[in-house]
C-alpha cells in the first residue's frame, strides 16, 4: 500500500536571518513511526555586522555555513558532486538530505539587499522569502484560527527594532437582517527602529528610562557599559548593570509603544489570550526581568497563555502549523514548534490581602496524589508545572478579595498535554495595583525587593 | 554556532581613491603600482596655527563654516578678523582674529577647524605597496586596486568621509598619553594615540594637524562630545587592550591608511602574507576568545575546557589567570 504524501518521511530546513543572527531550524517529520522533532541552532552574525555588504560576504561564507552547519545537526544537506556548485541533497532518510531549503530574510536586517543578492548568486536550488509585515500578518491570522485564541500579541523584541502585532477577532453582524454573526479578525502593529546605533546608545540618557532604573550608575558607568554592549552585542549578560538597563529599556519602549497607540492596544486579557514573544532580547534578560518588562511595560492585566519563542520556530515553521497537512514544505506537529507555554494570571489584589494566599489550587494528573499550589500577595510569582505525567490538570481559585477587574470568574482551570500543548510555569503576578515605578533607584529597588518574593511551588 | 571575527582581515583587491588637491601633480598612468613609485607630489606648508572656531563659538563643527570671512588659501595678517559670530539677540558679536600671518587653509573647516599655513614646500607622496593604478583623474583622484588589512571600530563623525593619511604611533603605541607630550605637528597622519584617549589630547591632535585619531578606548561621553573624526577600535570605557592585538596593529606602523568613517572600517594599504581562518568556529578547545565580561573585558585568551550542558568555558587569559564563563560572554576571534 502507498503512503499518503503527508505522511512521507520528511526533513526541510528554514534559515531565518533577522537582526544579525542566522536561525537554523531542521524540521524531521515521520508520522507513520510517530517520530517528529525539530533541530535549531543560532549563529551570531554581529562579528561581520560591518562586513556584511563586503566582498567576503560572498558564496565561500555560505559554502563554509553549510558545512559548519551539516556538522552541528550531523545531517548531510549538501550534495557535493558538483565542484562550486551548490546543490541540495535530496532527502533520503533520517540524518540525510532534507527535501528543501527556505531562508527568511527580515526587511529590516541590515544590509538586506546585499544578502538577498548573495543567496540568489549563491543557489537556485533555496527558496528565499522575504519576512516583513505582510507575512507576519498571515501567521497571525493563522494562529487566531489554528490555535483558538480570540486575541494574540505578537511582540518581537531586538533591541534596535521593537514591534507589536496584535490580531483580535470579534463576531460582528452580518445578512439581510443583521442577525447572523460572523467573525471579523483585526491585526494592528506598531513600531519603534533604531536606525543608528549611536542614537541608542544615547537614549540611556533619558530621563525617563532613569526613573525605572534600579541601580545608581554614574552617567559614565551606564553610557560606557551599554555602548559597549550595544557595540559589541553578546548572547548573554552577567553584568547586573546591563541586566536592570536593559529590562527598564525594555520596559521604557513598550510602554511608549503602548502609549502612542493607546486605541489599538489597551492591554485587557482574557482567558482566550496569547501572547508570543521573539526576538533576542527573550535570550539576554532572565524569565522574570522579562515578565516584569511585559507586564508593566504594556500595563496588562487579566489572564492569557504566553509563549517565549527563543529560537525563532515561529517564524520559521508557523506556517506549515496553520496549514497542517496543506503544509508545502513539511507536515510537523504543533507540540515541535510552539514553544512550552507559561499562563499568566494578572489579578487585582486588595491592599489588606497584600500578606495573604491570593491564589491556591492543586496540580493532579492520573494516578498520581494532587499537589497544592499557592500564591501569596505583592509579589510576582513562577510557579513551576510539575511533570506529573501525559496529562496534567491544573485548577485554582482567586482567594482573598483578589478577582480580575474586567471579569467575573475567579476559577482557573487548564490542561497541559506533553507534546502537544505543554504548560512549563503558572506566573501569578499578586503585586498591588497600580505599578508605579520611582521617583529614584532607592524607590524601585525597595519595590523589586517585594516583587520578586521567593518563589513558591 | 559561533562565528570568528576577524580582528585583521585580509582584502586581496581592495579599491580606493586618493583625492588629489589643485596644486597636486603626477606622472603615474592606469597600470601596474610599484612599491617605491611616486603617487603624487603636493605642494604642502607647514602649520603654524590651528583655531577652532566650533569651541570658541559653541557651535557644531559642520557649521562653522556659516562664520568664516575669508576664502581658502587667502593669505591673512595678524590681527585679520578670520570668522564672527553675532549673539542671537544681536547685541553681542565674537570675532577671531588671525594670531600671526600666514595662508588659509579650510580644508578641516567641516570639523571646525581654520588652519593658518607658513612655508611652502613639496611633498612627495611615494607608494609603500604595490597593486593597480586603474584611473586617474580630478574628480576621483588616484584609483588603486591593492592588498589591504581591514578593522572594524566605531567612529564619533559620520559622514561619507574616507580619510586618507599616514599611520603615526604616539610613543611607544602601549602607554596613555596627556597633551604635554605632543610636539610636533600631525598634518597628513592618522594617529594611534594609545589605549586610552583623553578629549585633551584628541583637540591637541587636531590643532597639531592631524587627519583623524585612533585609539582603543575612550568615554562615550567625550567621544559623543569631540565630534572630530575619532576611530575607538575596542570600546569605551576603562577597556583592557590587550598586547596581543597591539603587537600586530604596531607592525603596521608608518603604512598608508584609510579610515572609512561611513563604514566603521580601517583599511591599512600593506601586502600581508597571513591567511584568515574559516568563518565558522568547529570545535571550542583552545580557540582564541575575547573577553566581553565584566571583569575580563577586552582581555583575549585561549579555551581550555569546555562544559556543553552548562555552556560554560574554561579560558585561560596569560597573566590573569584562568576563568570561568559563558560561552556567550567571548567574541571568537582569528587574530
Amino acid at each position: 500500500m502507498k503512503t499518503l504524501p503527508t505522511f512521507k518521511e520528511n526533513a526541510y530546513l528554514t534559515l531565518l536571518i533577522k537582526d544579525n543572527f542566522i536561525y537554523a531550524n531542521l524540521a524531521y517529520s515521520n508520522l507513520i513511526a510517530q517520530r517528529t522533532f525539530l533541530l535549531s541552532d543560532s549563529t551570531d552574525l554581529s562579528p561581520l555586522k560591518f562586513r556584511l555588504d563586503d566582498i567576503t560576504f560572498t558564496k565561500e561564507f555560505w559554502f563554509e555555513y553549510f558545512d559548519s552547519l551539516e556538522k552541528f545537526f550531523d545531517w548531510d544537506i549538501v550534495d557535493r558532486t558538483y565542484e562550486g556548485i551548490f546543490k541540495i541533497k535530496g532527502f533520503e532518510h533520517e540524518e540525510v538530505g532534507v527535501s528543501g531549503i527556505k531562508v527568511l530574510i527580515d526587511d529590516n536586517q541590515p544590509f538586506f539587499k546585499n544578502i538577498f543578492i548573495s543567496l540568489k548568486d549563491f543557489s537556485r536550488d533555496i527558496s528565499i522569502k522575504i519576512l516583513d509585515d505582510k507575512y507576519i500578518n498571515q501567521l497571525m491570522y493563522g494562529f487566531v484560527q489554528r490555535m483558538g485564541y480570540s486575541q494574540i500579541y505578537w511582540i518581537d523584541l531586538d533591541i534596535s527594532h521593537f514591534s507589536i502585532y496584535t490580531a483580535k477577532t470579534e463576531s460582528i453582524s452580518s445578512g439581510v437582517f443583521n442577525k447572523e454573526r460572523i467573525p471579523k479578525t483585526t491585526i494592528n502593529s506598531s513600531k519603534i527602529d533604531w536606525g543608528n546605533e549611536i542614537g541608542l546608545i544615547d537614549f540611556i540618557k533619558t530621563s525617563k528610562l532613569k526613573s525605572f532604573l534600579t541601580g545608581e550608575f554614574t552617567s559614565e558607568e551606564l553610557t560606557d557599559r551599554w555602548g559597549n554592549l550595544i557595540a559589541h552585542s553578546c548572547e548573554y549578560i552577567s553584568d547586573p548593570l546591563l541586566h536592570d538597563v536593559l529590562r527598564a529599556f525594555t520596559t521604557l519602549q513598550l510602554l511608549s509603544i503602548k502609549q502612542s497607540n493607546s486605541d489599538k492596544f489597551n492591554g485587557i486579557l482574557s482567558s482566550e489570550s496569547a501572547i508570543i514573544v521573539t526576538g533576542n532580547i527573550s535570550n539576554l534578560l532572565t524569565k522574570r526581568e522579562l515578565l516584569f518588562s511585559l507586564i508593566d511595560g504594556l500595563e496588562l492585566e487579566g489572564v492569557c497563555d504566553l509563549f517565549i519563542d527563543k529560537e525563532n520556530k515561529l517564524f520559521s515553521f508557523g506556517k506549515s502549523i496553520i496549514d497542517k497537512e496543506k503544509s508545502q514544505d513539511i507536515v510537523i506537529l504543533r507540540g515541535d514548534v510552539l514553544p512550552k507555554a507559561i499562563k499568566i494570571l494578572i489579578p487585582e489584589v486588595p491592599i489588606k490581602s497584600k500578606n495573604k494566599v491570593i491564589f491556591s489550587g492543586k496540580v493532579s494528573a492520573q494516578g498520581v496524589a494532587p499537589r497544592d499550589i499557592y500564591a501569596f500577595g505583592s509579589s510576582l510569582q513562577i510557579l513551576k508545572v510539575p511533570d506529573l505525567g501525559e496529562k496534567i490538570i491544573v485548577e485554582g481559585q482567586l482567594k482573598n478579595g483578589t478577582l480580575f477587574s474586567h471579569y467575573t470568574f475567579t476559577n482557573i482551570e487548564f490542561m497541559s498535554t506533553k507534546r502537544n500543548f505543554e504548560y512549563e510555569e503558572l506566573v501569578v503576578d499578586a503585586r498591588c495595583r497600580p505599578i508605579v515605578y520611582g521617583p529614584n533607584p532607592q524607590d524601585n529597588r525597595n519595590k523589586f525587593k517585594i516583587w520578586k518574593d521567593a518563589d513558591k511551588e | 554556532m559561533q562565528i570568528r571575527s576577524r580582528v585583521f582581515e585580509k582584502y586581496e583587491k581592495y579599491i580606493f581613491n586618493i583625492p588629489l588637491l589643485g596644486s597636486d601633480k603626477t606622472d603615474i598612468k592606469p597600470g601596474k603600482l610599484n612599491v617605491g613609485d611616486i603617487l603624487f607630489q603636493r605642494s604642502d606648508s607647514t602649520l603654524k596655527k590651528s583655531i577652532n572656531i566650533s569651541e570658541v563659538f559653541k557651535c557644531k563643527g559642520a557649521e562653522s563654516y556659516k562664520y568664516v570671512f575669508k576664502i581658502d588659501g587667502e593669505y591673512v595678517e595678524k590681527g585679520e578678523v578670520l570668522a564672527e559670530k553675532t549673539s542671537s539677540g544681536k547685541l553681542s558679536i565674537m570675532q577671531i582674529k588671525s594670531p600671526i600671518s600666514g595662508v588659509l587653509d579650510l580644508s578641516r573647516i567641516t570639523y571646525g577647524y581654520i588652519d593658518i599655513l607658513g612655508e611652502e614646500g613639496n611633498i612627495e607622496f611615494k607608494s609603500d605597496f604595490s597593486g593597480e593604478i586603474l584611473g586617474i583623474n580630478p574628480i576621483d583622484g588616484i584609483t588603486i586596486s591593492t592588498q589591504a588589512v581591514g578593522i572594524d571600530g566605531v567612529v564619533s563623525s559620520k559622514g561619507n568621509d574616507k580619510l586618507f593619511g599616514k599611520l603615526e604611533i604616539l610613543g611607544d603605541g602601549n602607554s596613555i598619553l596627556n597633551e604635554g607630550g605632543l610636539n610636533q605637528e600631525y598634518r597628513g597622519k592618522i594617529v594611534w594615540v594609545g589605549p586610552y584617549l583623553y578629549n585633551r589630547v584628541a583637540t591637541e591632535l587636531f590643532e597639531r594637524g592631524a587627519v583623524a585619531v585612533l585609539t582603543y578606548a575612550m568615554s562615550y561621553t567625550e567621544f559623543r562630545e569631540i565630534g572630530l573624526p575619532i576611530m575607538i577600535l575596542g570600546g569605551f570605557g576603562s577597556v583592557h587592550c590587550d598586547l596581543e592585538f597591539l603587537k600586530r596593529f604596531l607592525s603596521f606602523k608608518d603604512k598608508f591608511i584609510i579610515l572609512d568613517t561611513s563604514q566603521n572600517q580601517l583599511f591599512i594599504l600593506s601586502e600581508s602574507n597571513f591567511k584568515n581562518n574559516g568563518w565558522f568556529v568547529n570545535q571550542y578547545i583552545n580557540q582564541t576568545v575575547i573577553s566581553r565580561a565584566l571583569s575580563t573585558y577586552g582581555y583575549i585568551g585561549k579555551i581550555m575546557e569546555y562544559d556543553q550542558e552548562s555552556n560554560n568555558i574554561l579560558v585561560e587569559f596569560g597573566k590573569k589567570g584562568r576563568t570561568l564563563m559563558n560561552i556567550g560572554l567571548v567574541d571568537f576571534i582569528d587574530l
